[in-house]
């Protein structure tokens, strides 16, 4: 029978706990907050140390940022390069993924090797030869250009999650399918696909994470024309100064979608970004 | 009877019988990523070898052997940049993985509304690099940043600004990392401590440990594996840091937080020695090589 002191310790601890949740979570949060409330700010309150603590939100940094500065333009970008890139990337991945989990082949395990390091290395290396062969292609500042970059870079991670998935799927539905006279490519897309259809979303889920948060390439590979928001935004930084409120604005709308969807899908998240390690 | 590693008539015999489907669904994808990532590999291991700079396009790339390779031993800046970015990672993967535990530990356990605090804890994570630099950089500012200023006040700080006093920028970029991914080693260790199995711990309960020694010698064995993988991730994510540390700091002040992404791009596509640069990236590549391969290990025992 526990006793009035473990009773005691048991509480402390859970104050405890909470008491770092809290701490944690304001620590995590309050940037987020910080940006956002900043957003709704005018310069005089932006500028106002110590920060006041009440003052009348106005959108006008969103009006300037997204009409006055054309960033309404680079949204635009930002949704294209992000839905090119993640419907290459999740389709030709997800097929090679089904390749690789049930068929022996040739050098696979060399082949998957391979497409791991590309996703892991740092992205100079690819950055040098990137910028020259896409300035003599003239697919520098193009979306066609980012677009190939984003999803090279997504595909690897889209191999070796939905690899998980489909290591995961038992063969005999297959079979059965097969025997009854469907087509291999029948098999595939009308009994496999449909089954691993939450694994497709994930990767989908966070190939559009990457994609629309990916700064590298973009500050590299684009300079007026094809320029996504995160590119974009490092522009209120002039030698004249910061617009900070403006840029607040555009943070925001780079935060927001993203934050909703990490949210929804928290559940596959993992898996995602542990290449599958994790499940 | 069948073998885990199919024999020789095995893997002929299934070639047979699947024909050239398997390549079929493959090679797209291997076009692809040979064109975009293999090709561009080599085009990186050529220049290496070369005399080139962009600032000079009017002089003919030059073969020069292993010149670059012999600049890169001799290279001060290049092994001060490393020894940061090593410090840098060690200290905001170690911190991460601390901070990241902790919370995770009390997100799994008996706590009200566990999802609610892990929901609003992973917010962070998927903040874009860029904006992570630029919010700190606003709160950091030496004039009018939030965090200066309550800093100034409270007498914890009395620099100019966080990120420009010498004595603090490292720290600085690592409390901003720590803060940017903690929430995904939070993540993916309360993933792995949820599927831990049930069976230890009713053990541990009937023999009668103390919640330490149930982590000690119960969750931290079992949780081994999940850590690495966390490890592997962090360490290789850390070790290219570029955005948020270009924004806050640019690798200022002076040289104090040129991490070797940014060193390797200054030389590459600042000052235009491309051939010089492309010898850096090569070998900042080979120390990801070595990590990625302990992670592919990881992901093939998976499997």
């Amino acid at each position: 029978m526990p006793s009035s002191s473990y009773k005691s310790r048991v509480r402390i601890k859970s104050l405890v706990s909470y008491f770092v949740l809290v701490v944690a979570t304001m620590v995590a949060l309050f940037p987020v907050l910080w940006m956002i409330l900043m957003s709704l700010k005018t310069r005089v309150d932006i500028f106002t140390m110590p920060p006041p603590l009440l003052f009348s939100p106005r959108l006008d940094n969103y009006f300037a940022a997204f009409v006055e500065k054309n960033y309404a333009k680079y949204l635009i970008n930002s949704l294209v390069v992000v839905a090119g890139s993640t419907i290459i990337a999740v389709s030709l991945g997800s097929l090679a993924a089904y390749s690789f989990s049930r068929f022996k082949m040739w050098a696979d395990k060399h082949i998957l090797f391979d497409i791991l390091t590309f996703r892991m290395a740092p992205l100079i290396v690819f950055i040098i030869p990137f910028y020259m062969i896409w300035t003599n292609l003239g697919m520098y500042d193009t979306h066609v250009g980012l677009i190939i970059a984003h999803a090279a870079f997504n595909m690897p991670l889209v191999v070796w999650l939905m690899l998980s998935f489909f290591d995961g799927l038992p063969r005999d539905l297959e079979e059965a399918a097969m025997v009854d006279g469907c087509s291999r490519l029948g098999t595939l897309f009308r009994i496999v696909l449909p089954l691993v259809a939450p694994g497709l979303a994930a990767s989908a889920v966070i190939c559009i994470i990457f994609s629309w948060n990916e700064f590298f390439f973009a500050m590299v590979l684009t300079s007026v024309y094809a320029k996504t928001l995160p590119a974009a935004i490092t522009g209120f930084v002039t030698t004249r100064g910061t617009l900070w409120g403006e840029m607040a604005a555009v943070a925001t709308v780079i935060i927001l979608p993203v934050l909703t969807f990490a949210i929804i899908v928290q559940k596959y998240l993992v898996r995602g970004l542990t290449f599958g390690a994790i499940k | 009877m069948k073998s885990q590693n199919p024999s020789f008539f095995t893997r002929v015999r299934n070639r047979v019988k699947h024909g050239y489907f398997p390549w079929l669904l493959v090679s797209p994808a291997f076009t692809y990523l040979t064109g975009i990532g293999l090709i561009p590999f080599f085009f990186v291991i050529a220049l290496s070898f070369m005399d080139y700079s962009l600032a000079y396009v009017y002089l003919p790339r030059v073969f020069v052997g292993f010149k670059n390779f012999r600049m890169l031993v001799f290279d001060e800046w290049l092994w001060h940049a490393l020894r940061i970015t090593f410090t840098f990672t060690a200290l905001a993967v170690g911190l991460e993985l601390l901070i990241g535990l902790v919370l995770a530990i009390i997100t799994t356990g008996n706590i009200r509304g566990k999802t609610i605090w892990r929901s609003l804890l992973l917010i962070p994570m998927v903040v874009s690099p860029i904006v992570v630099g630029l919010i700190w950089l606003q709160m950091l500012n030496p004039d009018f940043g939030v965090i200066t200023y309550f800093l100034h006040q409270l007498g914890f700080f009395t620099g100019t600004g966080p990120t420009i006093e010498s004595s603090t920028a490292l720290l600085t970029t690592v409390l901003v990392d720590v803060w940017h991914w903690t929430p995904f080693v939070m993540l993916i260790l309360g993933a792995g401590i949820l599927s831990l199995p049930v069976e230890p711990y009713e053990a541990a309960l009937v023999d009668g440990a103390s919640s330490w020694q149930v982590f000690r010698h119960v969750t931290l064995p079992l949780l081994t594996p999940v850590i690495t993988v966390v490890l592997l991730l962090r360490t290789m994510d850390a070790l290219r840091i570029f955005d948020e540390v270009w924004i806050l700091t640019g690798g200022g002040p002076g040289s104090v937080t040129r991490y070797s992404v940014i060193h390797a791009y200054r030389i590459s596509l600042a000052q235009f020695n491309i051939g010089y640069g492309a010898t850096i990236s090569l070998f900042l590549f080979f120390i990801t090589l070595v990590l990625c391969s302990f992670f592919f290990n990881v992901l093939r025992g998976r499997r």
